[in-house]
């Protein structure tokens, strides 16, 4: 049985290929009752990266979902277009896409550091459809580390701001570069002074956390369960605001620092977008959160669920594209 | 003991039919994926995911995992044949699987390769088996440091890519240092030499230079010479399959290549196509034949085909027994890992050990299965040769577009593969070696970073790196690889002759 599942899957895939591959145009429809029949063919889901990544991961499983719950009866194919944490894409999505109902594409808070750090593009040029689930930062030391709570490590760097080496899987300016800093400057750190050591990725900083190269990493917390289970790792406090369910971890708001860091993901459609296309989308999605499908695929990536329809999900750019120039201006990040 | 106990169980689980359909299935898939260049493993897994959501998650696994050491079998074949790296640890391969194959002995290189990745792809299973976990402990005390001493001990490599003159290969060495550096630099965040463009801020991937610099230099040289009215045809000499004095002279560097590309895939980030170049070089320095090196040596092509694929398995150790990626396609096994519901990290043996052992038994078969498919292959693929130029031209031209474009999606790729292409064409024209190039594309940005790593971690002080003794330790190994070739020649008064022989 399993084998045939595997086989039909694969056919669709194919067929999906084939089916895009008819219709890449944007039609435009200018019919009174326009958009009753929508979508009448495939819808594309773009993931602005490569294959594997977080964006990508968002894409697939939400369409895999979709389908597997019928809410949505066209295919949904995953397109990959990567470059610049989303650049590439966008420059391309907004000169020929206009208006187009049938691509919409996932983001992240890259959508807006990239225009706090000069790109000239932001949300505002794009439809905030609906943000779907959040991902919190982790702070996290090794087992046997002298540090037992946030507070050890926040008072030994007011003391000395270079005396514990942090490691993100980012570059300054990245997310769990951003993740910790709106953390020490609630402490009241010298924040430019801390020593930030910058990996290719979450692997890359447990492997260096677990050999003792640095003493506290920045991280995801899907990267972390593993360790914390096997005792190698101890976390000591989330970015979230509330606690994460399953996880006997304190906030970084019950440790004593007011600052939360929320790596939410959502879907967003071109700019002027018909109405009943964005509805469509906004509805679904909110549909298919509620599923037990995807509750089980949020329970697998140790993601949380925030979803966010279209009116919440603009304010909350808003005010995270506040939060996030701050900081960058404030560590010399902002040109 | 309890390790075979566990690994019979793995076999229960590997052995069902439904599971040898899936390693055979990945397996092909990876020797497909291996061959079209563009192409390689990372993509080829992670376009496999979503195929695998309706299978068991052993089963999921040994598909993913057998299209991951697939590729590396399959990577050499274009190499060999078309001077067309199938992915980025196959690059050194073309240096001497392709002047074999211009002399008429493809199928000896293809067969050798087979060989060599079975050989290899073994005993990393075996060791990973066996020392797994023990490894992986030593293995995650490599920090900045050692990278960076590490990856000064692989630039020394050079020497071993220098054709006709050594100016010319620094040279070639220092513009793909400087290529790597266009892109957004990690430790400070910012871009740089990317002019605002926002297709460069990624950099630029190796593979679209060394496809450009090795397989469209060479279209275009051909193409130049054909124009002169030079019509070369290669034709298969003697046998297809390896005399037994190239068998012979293999041994040597398979068993090397196999346990230098082990240890150095254990290495989280380290990786294949290090392990490759590392491994040629050792052989070029060591071997009675080094004269042949560049010139169709089989060695050239056993060592660095053996060490891709004990690198494949090298980094399943990280993965399985600490739960941390070794390189960029076990990072996507990971995440496949976690779509399935499986929390990877130090407990994956005893939560999942069906999925774990399942996995390492599949992986001795299925290397099993990649001999026995490329074998046969390799009397089909050598013709390939005979077809005459007119046609093979456009072919090679067909899939290395085919494969930029069909990875990234983007057409900038092409233009930069096209704008490699010409440059390969110059650099072979007044004879610069391409191979350097990639060297220094593929080390320096792991180099640049680690070095400031750690220089972020002590504060600036360089004496970093020669207090941890492993990193000390490999400091002076460069220091040696550059230092005694030159001492011993001088010695033995031989330095002349050896300096004759290389222009030959």
């Amino acid at each position: 049985m399993k084998k045939k599942s595997g086989l039909i899957a694969l056919i669709g895939l194919m067929l999906i290929l084939l089916v895009t591959a008819c219709g890449q145009q944007p039609t435009k429809q200018t019919q009174a009752n326009e958009g009753a029949d929508y979508p009448n063919k495939p819808v594309k889901i773009v993931a602005p990266s490569g294959t594997g990544g977080g964006w990508d991961t968002t894409a697939r499983l939400m369409s895999k979902v979709m389908g597997e719950t019928k809410l949505i009866k066209v295919g949904l194919p995953v397109e990959n277009i990567e470059g610049g944490s989303g650049k590439v894409f966008l420059e391309g999505f907004l000169k020929n896409n206009v208006g187009d109902p049938y691509t919409i594409f996932v983001n992240s808070p890259p959508i807006l550091i990239n225009t706090a750090q000069g790109f000239k593009y932001s949300y505002k040029d794009v439809t905030p459809i609906a943000g779907i689930i959040s991902e919190y930062d982790s702070f996290v030391v090794p087992a046997n580390s002298k540090y037992k709570t946030l507070k050890e490590v926040m008072d030994a760097l007011k003391q000395n701001p270079a005396s514990v080496k942090i490691g993100g899987g980012s570059a300054p300016g990245g997310m769990d570069h951003l993740a910790f800093m709106a953390a020490a400057k609630k402490a009241g750190i010298e924040i430019t002074k801390i020593n930030y050591v910058p990996f290719q990725g979450g692997g890359q900083v447990m492997t260096a956390l677990l050999g003792n190269n640095i003493d506290l990493a920045s991280t995801g917390i899907s990267e972390v369960q593993g360790q914390m289970q096997a005792g190698t790792v101890r976390m000591l406090a989330v970015t979230s605001a509330q606690r994460i369910e399953g996880l006997d971890v304190p906030t970084v708001k019950e440790a004593g620092y007011d600052a939360t860091f929320d790596i939410w993901r959502g879907f967003f459609g071109a700019k002027d977008m018909p109405a009943y296309a964005k509805k469509y989308w906004e509805d679904n999605l909110a549909k298919m959160v509620k599923t037990p499908e995807w509750q089980q695929v949020v329970k697998n990536q140790k993601w949380t669920s925030s979803y966010r329809n279209s009116e919440e999900f603009t304010k909350f750019l808003g005010e995270q594209t506040q939060v996030i120039s701050n900081l960058m201006k404030e560590l010399g990040l902002t040109k | 003991m309890d390790i075979w106990q566990h690994l019979l169980g793995g076999f229960g689980i590997a052995l069902t039919p439904m599971n040898l359909f899936y390693a055979f299935i990945g397996v092909l898939i990876g020797t497909m994926v291996g061959v079209l260049p563009g192409i390689g493993p990372m993509s080829g897994v992670a376009l496999l995911i979503p195929v695998t959501y309706n299978l068991n998650t052993a089963s999921a696994i040994i598909l993913m995992a057998g299209v991951y050491y697939g590729a590396m079998y399959g990577g050499s074949t274009t190499s060999i044949l078309l001077n067309t790296p199938g992915e980025s640890s196959s690059v050194v391969t073309a240096l001497d699987g392709y002047e074999m194959a211009k002399r008429g002995r493809a199928g000896s290189a293809l067969s050798i390769a087979a060989i060599g990745s079975f050989v290899a792809g073994t005993f990393s299973v075996l060791m990973l088996n066996l020392l797994g976990p023990s490894l992986a402990k030593v293995a995650i005390r490599f920090g900045p440091p050692e990278y960076f001493s590490l990856m000064l001990f692989g630039l020394t490599a050079v020497a071993g890519f220098a054709g006709k003159s050594r100016n010319k290969a620094f040279l070639s060495l220092f513009i793909g240092m400087l290529i790597s550096m266009i892109g957004t630099d990690l430790v400070s965040g910012s871009e740089r030499f990317t002019f605002g463009i926002s297709n460069l801020s990624d950099g630029i991937d190796f593979i679209i230079v060394s496809i450009g610099v090795f397989a469209l230099g060479e279209v275009f040289t051909t193409i130049v010479e054909m124009n002169k009215g030079k019509q070369t045809r290669f034709r298969i000499e003697g046998k297809i399959w390896p005399s037994r004095e190239e068998l012979r002279r293999s041994v040597g560097p398979i068993a090397r290549g196999s346990v230098l590309g082990f240890f150095i895939g254990v290495l989280p980030g380290a990786g294949a196509t290090i392990a490759s170049f590392i491994a040629y070089d050792l052989e070029k320095r060591i071997s009675k034949f080094r004269h042949l090196f560049g010139k169709g040596a089989i060695e050239g092509v056993a060592a660095p085909e053996s060490a891709n694929n004990g690198a494949a398995g090298g980094a399943m150790v990280p993965l399985l027994t600490l739960g941390v990626p070794g390189s960029g396609t076990t990072a996507i096994l990971l995440g496949a890992l976690m779509i399935h519901g499986i929390t990877p990290g130090p407990l994956l043996f005893e939560k999942n050990p069906d999925v774990a052992w399942g996995l390492i038994a599949s992986m001795y078969i299925g290397n099993l299965m990649l001999l026995v498919l490329n074998l046969p292959l390799v009397g089909l693929f050598a013709k390939i040769i005979d077809i005459p130029q007119v046609y093979l031209l456009p072919m090679i031209i067909i899939i290395s577009t085919l494969g930029i474009y069909g990875v990234s999606g983007n057409i900038f790729g092409l233009w930069l593969l096209l704008f490699f292409g010409i440059i390969g064409y110059f650099m072979k024209r007044y004879d610069y070696p391409g191979a350097p190039m990639i060297l220094g594309l593929v080390l320096a940005p792991l180099m640049e970073q680690s070095l400031r790593q750690a220089l972020i971690m002590s504060n600036g002080a360089y004496t970093i790196f020669v207090v941890r003794p492993i990193s000390l330790v490999l400091l002076l190994l460069a220091a040696a690889a550059i230092v005694v070739p030159l001492l011993l020649r001088k010695k033995n008064g031989k330095f002349d002759q050896v300096e004759k022989d290389m222009e030959l």
